[in-house]
């Protein structure tokens, strides 16, 4: 009585066979190409190309191009791009590592080139450079020696961008002020002179339905700006040049807590709450969040950023029109634009290396670093393309520059230029936080400058003392 | 080879049993644990092969450095040591458990309260459970974005709320230490959550005829809802609030969209920096350690809760 | 009970209706509370980008635009995304419910030696964060070859899931003994009463589950974003966060409009399925 009857046992079993149909079911999948891990070296080699998605349609444009005609050009490579949004690019990367299937080509992004190389997860590239008789000069020496490191080339850079001042001419012109030069050697350019430049634009500060902003400025990473005023966060005699940290990649010591870098901080902050003519970071986000970059709301006179937001020209074009600058000087004397570079890179323990560095190569020393210069709005680091990049900018409507005015920008700027710090600190990505979260309340005018300047070093000293 | 509509058993004798079910036949005992075994056979079988492996490496990675890209090398309790001289570490734990406490029982309150309501039988009520439904199936994405621009001190609803029927300049909600928390936890208590679901689904299960014999014997409705809802929902109260208090312990999403952990750490929740340190900063081996300290953080908090609920719960259905 | 039955009656019934009346005012606030952030994500929904873009915002869509649903569709293959988001909640949904309720049935009324344990493991597995386990289950699957296809993201599932094993646990627990009984006399085996009684008494929670399963692997992204390569794959959540940019403008319009649109399942289940969440079948108390 207590045995299964038919009745029962036929259910039971129509469950159970519908379940391992289910599970037929959920596998209709196409199948997973090269996931097998077993292909013969006569088949198609596979390129697993992982990419960031979220950084702005130029640059996905470009990618689809560029692996597009790679596959033309050669028919024995397969490219599969992977897109993932930039939150989680790491857990991708990691996740593939970790299964022992890393992309063969991947990009700097996130974590950064130094965290990357420090944990091993590339390849030099030098071996593959000397068989493939390719020509290294034709790329700027400051972006390759960026990613050397004892000697060797651990990446292929594709982007070597200074910081500039973007700004808005329309508003410039309204407010009666001329427009900044583009030489950085101009030393009439300086820190007080943007500052009075903004008074002039800045008005209804208050009524963020009308407001108008002259600058933002903000602290660049780490800090970094303060070079400008004759300081390093990591060194306690002078600039950048000194700090040992950036050679290496590690930093022993942290000096934020010094009167030049209060200094520096409070007239950050005092452009915000006492003068009215940086928006407050509730503003900003406010505007982020909608318009993207503060910049194209029409609303920010000038604007301190990487030269990497020409990409938003290429995609949204302005009704007013607009420019760029180098880095003013500040108080000490100095200018300094920190320097960035995009380098892509090819992993260690990738299943087809010499094919994802023949993709490596194209991208950034044959037709696609053409595509690069002219549909991005990066500026390139292999030197052929300067003028295709220039050409793509001008193009654009509404640039009140002229050629030698921009080229100008760029050269210039790199002349004065240092590495920021996110591309030659190892572990950024955790200083990057500390320094974000610890400084936030000061932006907010929350915290005083030197009590905030005090926790953001013991922070630092709390870091080091972990990482020794 | 039951057959159905035979008499009743009637135990009469050892014999009997094995007449009827034959020689070799299992105990009734047995016979009920085999089933059991049976029925847990899909989820015996889905943990052995996909949870029970993970779960134990991660255990050990707790004792590695490990970052995905070279394999794991042992540091004994190195991880462990780290986090306890490490001040985020504490910062984080503090401001999940302070979040903890106070919102769960809130949204618990409020999800019963909500269910309660949309119980209510009155036309239009399928539209309305609906609309409540909404925002749970918004991406966070969205929801994310939205609340950013509902707390902005210049535009958000919430200021502009304040300023008009109070009168007061509300704060600077996800830029100042002191607000941020509130915010969180008012952000976590929109719309309908899973909690409001089962609850409604739980109410079904009363029967009307308790609520008449409570109002007969004179019960108003706050003693209804005290002597007959409660109780008879009292199994479902303990599974809401240990579903919360687990869920509230692990926030990351919200967060991670909303604040990203700021301002200087005042909504860096426990996940979240587990998260960095995974992800960010490629140190699995420490995360994996940061979350079996939770783990078993919130095992006894699960323990000490079960234990206790037996004064509490009432099964209807017995024991 | 007689003619003091009809006024207690009458005023019942009013005081009924007034109840009823009163909590729904009580709603509401609350209707106005959920829906005003979804006022702007419908306002972008019907708007030109432009006018998305404007700061400060402004919500009344001039001009309405309707092709953003369309647009936001082709833009990335959403339509294909929205089939396979589909397909895998649909698959998952069955099999979970079906092994969730199982279980739960076997921890509520079966009896076998190290129930107790077994279920304190069951309750364990939500307690490890996701994080940690993600990277050890990814390997794991990689060397079932499971890697860019759907597999990973249901089969896992066919198990039960914690949450929806303690829930029908819970549940089942609340059924009275005696009717357990009673059908065991009857002659019926444990799967008789798990499939004639159990299930059909369980109505509500099972409308609950599938909604909040469905749910769950519609909203899915972490799993899709390591599990699945190739775009024509993808998710919809996997798409919605490609489409959200950091660098320049997201086209929110076309964002919202997809969220919208992708909202619609789930709203729809919900609809439909609230006749049968509300369907308690009332258990007659001794």
């Amino acid at each position: 009585m207590h045995s299964l009857n038919r009745r029962d046992f036929l259910k039971l079993s129509t469950l159970a066979v519908s379940g391992a149909a289910l599970a037929a079911c959920a596998a209709p999948a196409a199948p997973a190409p090269g996931a097998a891990g077993e292909q013969a070296a006569e088949e198609q080699a596979l390129v697993t190309y992982l990419i960031r998605t979220d950084i702005g349609a130029a640059m996905l444009e470009w990618n689809d191009a560029a692996a597009a005609e790679f596959t033309e050009l050669r028919p024995d490579i397969k490219v599969e791009m992977v897109g993932v949004p930039w939150g989680d690019y790491n857990a991708k990367l990691l996740a593939m590592f970790a299964a022992g299937t890393p992309p063969e080509i991947s990009a700097n992004y996130a974590a950064g080139f130094p965290t990357f190389y420090a944990n091993n997860a590339i390849a030099a590239l030098d071996d593959f450079v000397a068989a493939s008789d390719v020509d290294l000069s034709i790329i700027e020496q400051a972006a390759l020696d960026a990613v050397t490191r004892e000697g060797k080339l651990w990446a292929m850079p594709l982007a070597h961008m200074p910081v500039i001042v973007f700004y808005n001419k329309s508003m410039l012109d309204e407010a009666g002020v001329a427009a900044p030069p583009t030489d950085a050697n101009d030393t009439s350019w300086t820190t007080e002179e943007m500052f009075e430049t903004a008074v002039a634009m800045s008005h209804d500060v208050a009524d963020p339905t009308a407001a108008a902003w002259g600058m933002v400025f903000g602290p660049g990473q780490l800090g970094a700006y303060c070079w400008g005023w004759g300081i390093d966060p990591f060194n306690n005699q002078g600039g950048p040049e000194l700090t040992e940290a950036y050679q290496t990649g590690k930093i022993t010591e942290a000096f934020y807590n010094r009167p030049e870098m209060a200094e520096y901080f409070q007239w950050l902050v005092d452009l915000t709450f006492t003068h009215g003519v940086a928006p407050r970071p509730s503003d900003t986000d406010a505007i982020t969040q909608t318009v993207g970059w503060p910049l194209m709301s029409g609303r920010v006179g000038m604007f301190v950023d990487g030269a990497w937001q020409f990409t938003n020209f290429v995609t949204v074009q302005p009704e007013w029109e607009w420019g760029a600058a180098p880095l003013p000087y500040g108080p000490a004397g100095i200018t300094k634009p920190p320097l960035f570079n995009d380098s892509w890179m090819l992993s260690a323990g990738a299943r087809y290396p010499e094919a994802g560095f023949d993709f490596l190569k194209y991208l950034a020393l044959e037709n696609g670093a053409k595509l690069y210069a002219e549909m991005t709005g990066f500026f390139p680091a292999n030197k052929q393309n300067y003028n295709i990049f220039f050409d793509s900018m001008l193009s654009i409507p509404n640039i009140a520059l002229s050629r030698e005015g921009l080229e100008q920008v760029f050269t210039t700027s790199f002349a004065l230029g240092y590495p920021t710090p996110g591309k030659t600190l190892d572990g950024y990505p955790e200083l990057n936080t500390a320094f974000n979260q610890t400084t936030a309340p000061i932006w907010n005018n929350e915290t005083p400058v030197e009590e905030g300047l005090v926790a953001l070093q013991t922070q630092f000293e709390t870091i080091i003392a972990t990482k020794a | 080879m039951a057959t159905i509509g035979a008499e009743k058993s009637r135990q009469s004798g050892p014999w009997d049993r094995v007449r009827k079910r034959g020689l070799f036949a299992p105990s009734l005992r047995t016979e009920e644990a085999i089933w059991f075994y049976i029925f847990l056979g899909p989820w015996l079988l889905a943990f052995l092969i996909f949870t029970l492996m993970p779960m134990a490496a991660s255990f050990a990675l707790g004792f590695t450095r490990y970052n995905a890209i070279q394999p794991p090398e042992w540091v004994g309790l190195q991880n462990y040591a780290l986090l306890y001289r490490d001040p985020v570490f504490w910062k984080s734990m503090r401001v999940t458990f302070v979040y903890t406490g106070i919102f769960v029982p809130v949204q618990l309150a409020i999800s019963l309260a909500l269910a309660m309501l949309l119980n209510l039988r009155v036309p239009g009520m399928r539209a309305i459970r609906t609309i409540y439904y909404l925002p749970a199936i918004l991406p966070a994405v969205v929801t994310g974005l939205v609340w950013v621009w509902l707390f902005n001190p210049d535009f958000g609803l919430f200021n502009f709320l304040l300023y008009k029927i109070a009168g007061i300049q509300g704060p600077n909600w996800l830029g100042s230490e002191r607000w941020v928390m509130p915010a969180v936890i008012i952000s976590g208590l929109w719309g309908m959550g899973a909690g409001v679901i089962i609850f409604l689904a739980a109410l079904q299960g009363i029967s009307h005829e308790l609520y008449e014999a409570a109002e007969l014997d004179g019960a108003g409705l706050w003693n209804q809802f005290l002597n007959v809802t409660v109780p008879m929902l009292s199994p479902v109260i303990l599974y809401n609030l240990l579903i919360g208090m687990i869920g509230a312990l692990q926030t990351f999403e919200r967060i991670y969209v909303m604040t990203r952990g700021g301002p200087n750490y005042a909504s860096y929740f426990y996940n979240l920096y587990l998260y960095d340190n995974a992800f960010g900063y490629f140190k699995l081996g420490l995360a994996s350690a940061q979350a079996w300290i939770l783990f078993l953080v919130i095992m006894l908090m699960t323990f000490i809760a079960l234990r206790t609920s037996g004064r509490w719960v009432y099964y209807s259905g017995g024991r | 009970m007689t003619t003091t039955t009809m006024g207690i009656r009458l005023g019942r019934r009013r005081r009924d209706q007034l109840r009823k009346v009163l909590g729904f005012l009580l709603l509401i606030p609350g209707i106005l509370w959920v829906l005003m952030p979804t006022a702007w994500m419908f306002s972008a929904a019907f708007s030109s980008l432009a006018q998305v873009l404007r700061f400060p915002p402004e919500l009344w869509p001039d001009p309405w635009v309707w092709t953003n649903f369309y647009e936001g569709f082709t833009y990335l293959p959403f339509g294909r995304y929205f089939v396979n988001s589909l397909q895998i909640s649909v698959i998952r949904v069955i099999g979970q419910v079906i092994a969730a309720s199982m279980a739960g049935y076997a921890f509520a009324r079966l009896r076998a030696p190290g129930r107790n344990l077994l279920f304190a493991v069951v309750l364990s597995t939500m307690m490890l964060p996701y994080t940690v386990i993600m990277i050890p289950q990814f390997v794991l699957f990689k060397e079932l070859g499971w890697i860019n296809t759907y597999k990973p993201l249901t089969i896992p599932f066919f198990g039960g899931g914690a949450f929806f094993i303690f829930l029908f646990r819970q549940f089942f627990r609340t059924i009275p003994e005696d009717i357990f009984e009673a059908a065991r006399l009857d002659g019926s085996t444990y799967f008789g009463i798990y499939w004639r009684i159990l299930m059909p008494l369980s109505l509500p929670i099972l409308a609950t589950s599938a909604i909040l399963i469905f749910q769950n692997s519609w909203q899915d992204l972490i799993g899709p974003l390591i599990y699945l390569n190739s775009n024509d794959l993808y998710t919809i959540p996997l798409g919605l966060a490609t489409f959200r940019s950091s660098f320049g403008s997201s086209p929110w319009n076309l964002i919202m409009a997809v969220s919208i649109g992708a909202a619609i399942p789930p709203v729809l289940l919900f609809f439909f399925g609230q006749r049968y969440l509300l369907s308690g079948i009332v258990v007659m108390e001794k």
